[in-house]
């Protein structure tokens, strides 16, 4: 294998390994910046991935598939939504609840479709294909125009207005006729729909396999991705970029005899979080989060 | 007033009657706990002073047949247990699950297994337990042990040693065992371990002659955490690849360069994704085998194999994976050569029957280490005919396959790999049955079987010896 080669694979690997840390992580800013957290990322990555196993092999059709994906994602965004804006509900508590009940719910539902206890791997035809001529998933580049839609959305438009407006002074957007509740609920949609894609790319896209554990922490590597890039969509690409090399670097040169000699293993499996910690604390400096996130807004 | 008087006298007799309906409860229950495990102190104390048992252990694990383990075996003619729950025995058996739990592929699916069939043979009843978090292990343990109701307690998994060491001092009556872990010195705690090196001597044998078939610069291992367990398949898996390139030579007569060897520890087992980048990745060094030492991780190698295998336009391999711990050549037909199988459920079901000798009084020591190897059965390379069985398995549980059309293209796979190459792994399991004295490199398998348990810088010196680079 060339030294080119060998380059291409580390790229198309990282395009693989920051797909769904940035998908989950811009939905998390989004509906942060409405001033709802939601901490059931990884539950919800877990809930979508199976959804999307089940669509896309009872179809054969991969992208029905992402979508169940993403309309499982929507519909427990519109749970934790309706809990937090609307009955004013503990944030941490409800997002709580969604990591729980999808430990639990999807150890269940594989055994309970496919008769077997922990995982399950469908058949090819269930697979998003990649693009042609590069090994790169359509799901990557649509995270890319997400990521851009995202920010014009949040920075450029009404919408984004009202959005940041409840998530820094919900008082005052109340008071100049926002519709205080609505926008947050809405903002939690989008963000746990977003993040329903990241579950679906994760089972039907980057692996054909769902497993009980299949995020393996990567809800909750995006909700610190979150704070690194200080609430700002564009940032979440470039943390996610970095945290998504250092990884795929990571895993590639822990396989060769010089290095093996330098480093030890379990440090190298440190670096992602090490060098995403330091560039990013570096640019970025103290980082400011919407003022009014996580409090349940209750009109006096 | 009187109304008053008479209202407190009668709910003070309701009172009365619940705290004396419990009080009753408890002494009857106490009774009860106490009755079972004063039969088994006594035992304890005779037991302590005869202690070179281990022997012993494995005679009883020979004499018992490593088909009765086989789970299909339910169906067709099976030899009925010898052994009977005998009165003084609880009558459950508990099995706690490390964090990985069940639906690991294997490890922990395969301790199922063995205790559900011991369960079914034995007529007890099976409680399982998942630990969520390392801190469940000591709350789940202690519970279990507190209740006085089980016959054993079978905690599988290395990562649980220290909390079965703690609660097995804290309860000397209640009888543990733990799979993969190492505690030698109590006579309540049986250590099942199993010789994962002669299990990864075969596979490694294999690998080594289908690599130099195939004509691949190198062969790779992708490991989930480091803990000392996995040392062994290392150790084992090297030594099997050099041994196999020797045999290459001899058998084709051709010259050949040896092999490098890539190996990687992922630090997760639960994370298929990152099995699959570390597999992407010594598949693009030239690897074309890669052997699964990472429980679910390895859902991840199996796919890159396959990935990389029809990039090239075939359905089948090179490159190929290797299966461990359950029989896996299934989950992908035609790209997973073998499987080195560990057989968790023979190790489970010998611990639950030497529990039940024990409270018989056939066996006057319960605790020890226990060994179970290739002559033992504890550890084999996977056959076609264990994948019927696996499939057997998979189908009662409700899975839609197609049993046929795996078996076939396993076949296929299979005989498109010289026929030697497969006769030689064979015969490499019947030597290191006898001779362990067999030398590869300057280095006899009995040497690496001496060193164990390996610690890290055991294993980097049968790394340098075998011509792996040390890490």
């Amino acid at each position: 294998m060339s030294e080119l080669g060998m380059i291409i694979d580390i790229i198309e690997g990282t395009t693989f390994a920051m797909t769904p840390l940035v998908l989950a992580a811009i939905g998390e800013i989004f509906n942060e910046r409405a001033g709802i957290v939601n901490i059931g990322l990884e539950g919800i990555m877990l809930i979508s991935g199976f959804m999307a196993v089940v669509a896309a092999e009872a179809t054969l059709n991969p992208f029905i598939g992402v979508l169940a994906g993403v309309a499982t994602g929507a519909f427990i965004g519109l749970i934790h939504g309706y809990i937090t804006a609307y009955l004013k509900g503990d944030h941490i508590i409800s997002g709580l609840g969604i990591n729980l009940f999808a430990l639990g719910g999807v150890a269940f539902g594989i055994e309970a479709v496919w008769g077997v206890r922990g995982y399950h791997t469908p058949p090819d035809a269930a697979k998003v294909p990649d693009l042609p001529v590069i090994n790169i998933s359509p799901i990557f580049i649509a995270m890319i125009l997400i990521v851009i839609g995202t920010h014009y959305l949040l920075y450029r438009t009404s919408i984004g207005l009202k959005v940041r407006a409840v998530g820094e002074n919900p008082e005052a957007a109340d008071v100049v006729g926002v519709n205080v509740e609505r926008v947050q609920l809405l903002a939690t949609i989008y963000g746990a729909a977003l993040t329903g894609l990241a579950g679906a790319f994760l089972s039907i896209d980057w692996l054909t396999a769902i497993t009980k554990e299949l995020p393996a922490g990567r809800g909750f590597i995006a909700l610190a991705l979150v704070n690194f890039a200080n609430w700002s969509p564009l940032l979440a690409l470039g943390g996610g970029l970095l945290f998504g090399f250092f990884w795929t670097l990571g895993e590639w040169i822990k396989n060769m005899a010089a290095v093996k000699a330098v480093i030890p293993v379990t440090l190298m499996n440190t670096i992602p979080y090490i060098a995403t910690l330091a560039v990013v604390a570096g640019l970025i400096g103290k980082s400011r989060p919407p003022r009014y996130v996580g409090r349940p807004y209750k009109r006096e | 007033m009187s109304k008053v008087i008479r209202g407190l006298s009668s709910s003070a007799y309701i009172g009365i009657i619940i705290i004396v309906a419990i009080i009753v409860g408890a002494i009857a229950y106490y009774a009860g706990t106490m009755a079972a495990p004063k039969t088994v102190s006594t035992t304890t104390i005779t037991q302590t002073t005869t202690i070179t048992q281990t022997v012993t252990v494995t005679q009883t694990v020979a004499t018992t047949p490593t088909t009765t383990t086989t789970p299909t075996q339910t169906t067709s003619p099976s030899p009925t247990p010898t052994v009977t729950v005998p009165p003084n025995a609880p009558k459950k058996i508990a099995v706690v699950y490390d964090i990985g739990g069940r639906g690991d592929l294997s490890f922990n699916d395969m301790a199922y297994l063995g205790a559900s069939k011991a369960s079914k043979d034995f007529g007890l009843e099976l409680v399982e337990v998942q630990s969520k978090t390392e801190a469940d292990y000591l709350p789940n343990l202690r519970s279990l042990a507190r209740s006085g109701d089980y016959a054993v307690i079978i905690a599988v998994g290395f990562l649980m040693t220290d909390a079965v060491k703690q609660v097995a001092d804290e309860y000397p009556n209640q009888l543990f065992a733990i799979i993969d872990g190492y505690i030698p010195d109590k006579p309540n705690v049986l250590s099942v371990l199993f010789k994962e090196h002669e299990g990864s001597a075969l596979v490694g044998a294999l690998a080594g002659m289908v690599a130099h078939y195939y004509k691949c610069p190198a062969v790779g291992v992708v490991l989930g955490m480091e803990i000392p367990v996995l040392y062994k398949f290392e150790a084992g898996y090297y030594w099997g690849i050099r041994y196999g390139e020797e045999v290459y030579k001899q058998h084709t007569g051709e010259d050949i360069k040896p092999l490098n060897i890539l190996w990687t520890y992922t630090g997760a087992f639960n994370d298929p994704a990152k099995g699959k980048t570390a597999t992407e990745a010594q598949l693009a060094q030239g690897a074309c085998v890669v052997y699964n030492v990472a429980g679910a991780t390895g859902l991840g190698i199996f796919e890159a194999v396959e990935e990389a295998a029809k990039a090239k336009g075939r359905d089948m391999g090179p490159p190929f994976a290797i299966g461990v711990d359950s029989d896996q050549d299934w989950i992908k037909p035609g790209f997973i050569l073998a499987s080195m199988e560990k057989r968790v459920d023979v190790g489970v079901y010998t611990a639950v029957e030497r529990a039940l000798l024990y409270y018989a009084g056939k066996i006057d020591k319960f605790g020890g280490i226990l060994e179970l190897g290739l002559k033992e059965g504890g550890v084999a390379i996977s056959k076609v005919e264990d994948l019927e069985t696996f499939l057997a398995i998979a189908e009662q549980a409700g899975k839609q396959i197609n049993k046929t059309e795996i078996i076939e293209k396993v076949k296929k796979m299979r005989s498109e790999i010289p026929q030697w190459i497969w006769q030689e792994v064979d015969k490499l399991a019947e030597t290191l049955k006898t001779n362990p004295d067999v030398e590869v490199m300057g280095l006899k398998f009995s040497q690496i079987e001496k060193m164990i348990p390996l610690d890290a810088n055991e294993i980097k010196q049968i790394r340098e010896q075998l011509g792996v680079p040390t890490g």
